[in-house]
């Protein structure tokens, strides 16, 4: 019998060699090979979706083009030598890329707790707030943030002297951070005295970070809580496909190459060395140098061929790690302005309290979830969408098994159902109808970011950042852990932790210490 | 003075135990390797990337249109579901075919519903035979019970939206654009008893109606909630129905008010211009117009903004893939996406209307015309010089990248 594909070859489109290959381009792969390019490496990106960026992209409903996942990136902080994420993009890489500001931190909405402040950028500013809403909590706060402060300018001092690390100064000029650096957030944030009602107001941005205060690293939240109050944020007024599409365009200006729709199938390994990437279409590429912006998770257990190739421990640390959460989002077009809405703030926390261990528990039950963190985008790019149109997306986090429990018959149901309840919390909260004014609607779940950037377990959040799988010992630990020679880690999974500025900082890392190894 | 939080001595033990720490953890962990990821179980259930599908049964529908009852091919290699995916009525497959050496795809709704896949494991399309048509007659003449189907899982935004769309639905079909109402009423009959339907076909005559029994049967079993009303434009002598075109008074006369209602418009690319003109006086916001994405365009060189001594001209586009690079003809009224597979050149498409951005590709030289109506492309890829080949023009010889079509997993393409 003839059937329809029986003629059917394969025929493997030759790929560009390349001293460098770097497997996905999210933005950690992008930032990596753009940082190789920069350096006149030959640089190949293989990435098996038709669009660069991974979690950074956007996509188009009717008259709206949305933004997936990106609520903010950290500014430059003023009279500092941190390193910015920005100006590396647009100063040192020069990225033809157009930013935003975001007007201010956020609107905190806690209705159990009578809760509901809008939080300014500017450490003085907040200090102020929270001293009107919590008389005497002033002289805590301050100390707070000056610790915070410290905690960030110790991060700058150990990025900047990573060679030639002093310890004796270490040890006198940065007692902080060591002091609290093997804490947790509850843990340090009682100790300097912060009252529980002004905690319950600066405790918003650890949705970010995906995991509740007694277990969450206190140095990565310091650093971030400090980067985004004092300095601000920006987003990409373009959505995160501009951020994505202008790294490429650099890339390829500089005589990269970036190639879609080519999945990875192995990564072959000969005696602890990696010599060849395979493709899912029987393409075979000489690999000298390979960036892995995929998990260590899914390259230790599906990629590395043979896999007597893997060693124990790197499995063993795989298994001792807990994988973040990932979200749920709805992202809703509606056919009035924010100011006819009466959406006056771009980002909006909406929880009934702030007990971020009884939050995060509620995001391991199939259940509409306690806490979103929700954006208008129109609030810091006002004409995102057409003249008299809004965007506005509400966003919660789900633990990685929550979503493994559906069954494909109730998938969209389900969907359907817990984003009715979190346009409800929003409504209620804000006092705003969202429901009457939906022109376009999508709702996106573990599964769909799983479709589109095969992450593990549709884990957007990498690894969670406890105190002994936070930044410092995940730096520590960088030559110990580099299992295979010749192959480096980028991402969200990678040893700065997740988040958007922590990505592109972990590629241009990840190429540094690939030249290295060539040289 | 430096924070403390337990202590001098204590906060430095807890900094510097914490690579012992981490070395502890790693050494109690289990060295196994992990179990296969359980969210690919419902992601592929989902949203398989292929499916192999066999035709079961077919059955003729009017001269013009069969129905092809489509299962999993099952039973061949490992790893392939054989439940089909759970979809939302509106969706179409993708369909993928070889035909005299070249790979093309084309988009066709499921106008079977989505419990019917689940309690049957069956898709079905339906397609109308054209004369002119390229991939439709290779269908008719080929496809019989057993033949086997390459298809994605099911894709496409048009449908029923519970969150966002009225209790009162209007659906305006014509000639074969009723296949996903099809889907749809289905749907709409079995599992959301609150939505009323009416239900405004057109079509040339009276043969060319189809599903015609069905839909009598519907409004004849539940006139409540659904009304039928077929308009033939050329109606012949034995024609005893509504006659003329989907105009506006014939849509309110029908339909009653339209404030409040939700249109949804499918049908051949004529129907759309015609109703967009219709469609003016009733004021409809925009997210209460719902289009189907029609497929690609036949008359582009008759837009107004189209070039007009262009028309007949032929262009020659450099096509870089990869390592490969190749020189091809391109007609200024046929798509990129047609002059690439035209000569042989697999391109990526599903939507093949610009929407979906599945054959998103880049402009290095040259100037495109966009078909304005189904210019899905996003704002930075304007900007950076990315466009949809399904629906986009030469004006000028191109230089063109375009990725590489998603290939078929080895295994599959050394079978058979």
């Amino acid at each position: 019998m003839k059937t329809a594909l029986a003629e059917q070859t394969i025929q493997p489109t030759p790929l560009p060699p390349a001293e460098v290959v770097v497997v996905g381009a999210g933005l950690g792969g992008l930032s990596a090979a753009l940082e190789l390019a920069r350096q006149g490496v030959k640089v190949l990106v293989l990435e098996q979706h038709n669009l660069p960026g991974g979690f950074a992209t956007s996509f188009v409903r009717g008259r709206f083009e949305f933004e997936p996942s990106l609520h903010q990136m950290p500014a430059p902080l003023p009279h500092s030598n941190t390193v910015s994420v920005k100006d590396y993009l647009l100063e040192e890489a020069g990225l033809d890329l157009e930013v935003a500001e975001v007007p201010e931190a956020y609107r905190l909405i806690l209705k159990r707790s009578g809760v509901d402040v809008q939080i300014p950028f500017g450490i003085e500013a907040v200090i102020e707030l929270v001293e009107e809403r919590v008389p005497g909590s002033r002289e805590s706060v301050t100390r707070y943030f000056a610790l915070c402060r410290e905690v960030l300018e110790t991060l700058t001092y150990l990025d900047l002297h990573r060679e030639d690390l002093n310890r004796k100064e270490l040890l006198a000029n940065h007692r902080s951070f060591l002091n609290t650096g093997g804490y947790t957030v509850q843990q340090v944030t009682e100790a300097v005295g912060v009252p529980p009602r002004a905690q319950e107001i600066l405790y918003a941005y650890w949705c970010f970070l995906g995991v509740p205060a007694g277990r969450l690293s206190f140095i990565i939240w310091g650093a971030m809580l400090y980067t985004y109050l004092a300095s601000g944020a920006f987003i990409p007024r373009s959505r995160s496909h501009g951020l994505a599409s202008a790294m490429v365009q650099r890339i390829e200006a500089l005589g990269g190459r970036v190639e879609y729709n080519q999945r990875v199938a192995e990564i072959g390994t000969r005696k602890g060395k990696v010599r060849e990437i395979r493709t899912v279409g029987g393409d075979r590429i000489d690999a000298k140098q390979v960036i892995c912006n995929v998990s260590p998770s899914l390259v230790f257990n599906r990629l590395i061929a043979p896999r007597s190739e893997v060693p124990r421990s790197a499995r063993r640390l795989i298994n001792a790690r807990r994988h973040g959460a990932s979200t749920f989002v709805v992202y809703l077009g509606l056919n009035r302005s924010h100011q006819e809405l009466g959406l006056n703030d771009y980002s909006y926390f909406i929880s009934p309290h702030m007990d971020t261990e009884r939050i995060y528990e509620a995001t391991g039950r199939l259940e509409p979830p306690l806490m979103q963190a929700s954006v208008c985008l129109n609030g810091a790019v006002p004409d995102c969408s057409p003249p008299g149109t809004s965007i506005v997306s509400l966003t919660c986090c789900y633990q990685p098994q929550v979503w493994e429990q559906v069954s494909p018959r109730d998938y969209f149901n389900t969907k359907t159902e817990i984003a009715r309840r979190m346009i409800a919390q929003f409504e209620n909260a804000v006092g705003v109808r969202l429901l009457d004014h939906i022109e376009e609607i999508e709702i996106a779940t573990p599964v769909t970011f799983q479709r589109y950037t095969g992450a593990y377990r549709g884990v957007a959040y990498g690894y969670e950042p406890e105190p002994w799988d936070s930044l410092v010992p995940r730096a520590m630990a960088l030559e110990k852990e580099n299992y295979l020679e010749s192959l480096q880690f980028c991402g969200g999974f990678s040893s700065r932790c997740h988040g958007y500025g922590s990505a592109i900082l972990s590629g241009r890392a990840a190429a540094r210490r690939t030249l290295a190894g060539m040289s | 003075m430096a924070v403390q939080v337990r202590g001098k001595y204590r906060d430095l033990w807890a900094f510097l135990r914490q690579p012992l720490q981490r070395r502890l953890r790693i050494r109690r962990a289990s060295p196994e390797f992990l179990p296969p990821d359980p969210l690919q179980v419902l992601t592929s259930a989902l949203h398989p990337e292929r499916l192999e599908l066999a035709v079961e049964e077919m059955r003729q529908e009017n001269p013009f249109a069969r129905t092809f009852k489509l299962v999993p091919a099952g039973g061949n290699s490992e790893g392939r579901p054989d439940r089909l995916p759970p979809f939302r009525a509106g969706q179409y497959l993708s369909l993928e075919f070889f035909i005299q050496g070249v790979r093309v795809s084309r988009p066709y709704s499921i106008c079977s519903s989505p419990t019917e896949a689940e309690a049957g494991n069956y898709y079905e399309v339906t397609i109308r035979s054209r004369k002119k048509g390229f991939v439709a007659p290779y269908i008719w003449e080929h496809w019989r019970p057993g033949t086997r189907v390459w298809s994605s899982g099911p894709l496409g935004q048009f449908g029923y939206e519970p969150l966002r769309d009225r209790g009162e639905l209007v659906l305006l079909a014509g000639g074969c654009g009723i296949t996903p109402f099809r889907s749809l009423w289905r749907e709409l009959r079995a599992n959301h008893p609150q939505v009323s339907c009416t239900i405004l076909y057109g079509a040339d005559g009276p043969e060319d109606f189809i599903f015609q029994q069905e839909l009598e049967t519907l409004t004849a079993e539940t006139p409540e909630r659904f009304r039928v009303y077929f308009v033939a434009a050329d109606p012949g002598p034995h024609w005893e129905g509504l006659t003329g075109l989907l105009t506006a008074e014939r849509i309110r006369e029908l339909a009653g008010n339209p404030a409040d209602k939700t249109f949804f418009i499918c049908g051949p690319a004529g129907l759309y211009r015609f109703l967009e003109e219709e469609l003016k006086p009733f004021d409809l916001s925009p997210g209460a117009l719902r289009k189907e994405a029609c497929g690609e365009t036949e008359d582009v060189v008759l837009r107004p903004d189209f070039p007009d001594d262009l028309k007949d001209h032929v262009f020659t586009l450099q096509v870089h893939r990869g390592e490969n690079s190749c020189e091809i003809p391109a007609r200024a009224s046929e798509s990129v996406l047609i002059a690439l597979e035209k000569a042989g050149l697999a391109a990526p498409a599903q939507c093949r209307s610009g929407q979906c951005g599945y054959c998103r590709s880049q402009v290095i030289n040259g100037r495109i015309y966009v078909l304005p109506e189904t210019d899905g492309r996003r704002q930075a890829d304007r900007r950076f010089g990315y466009f949809h080949p399904c629906s986009s023009y030469p004006l000028t010889d191109l230089e063109i990248r375009v990725p590489v079509k998603p290939p078929m997993p080895v295994a599959e393409a050394n079978r058979s």
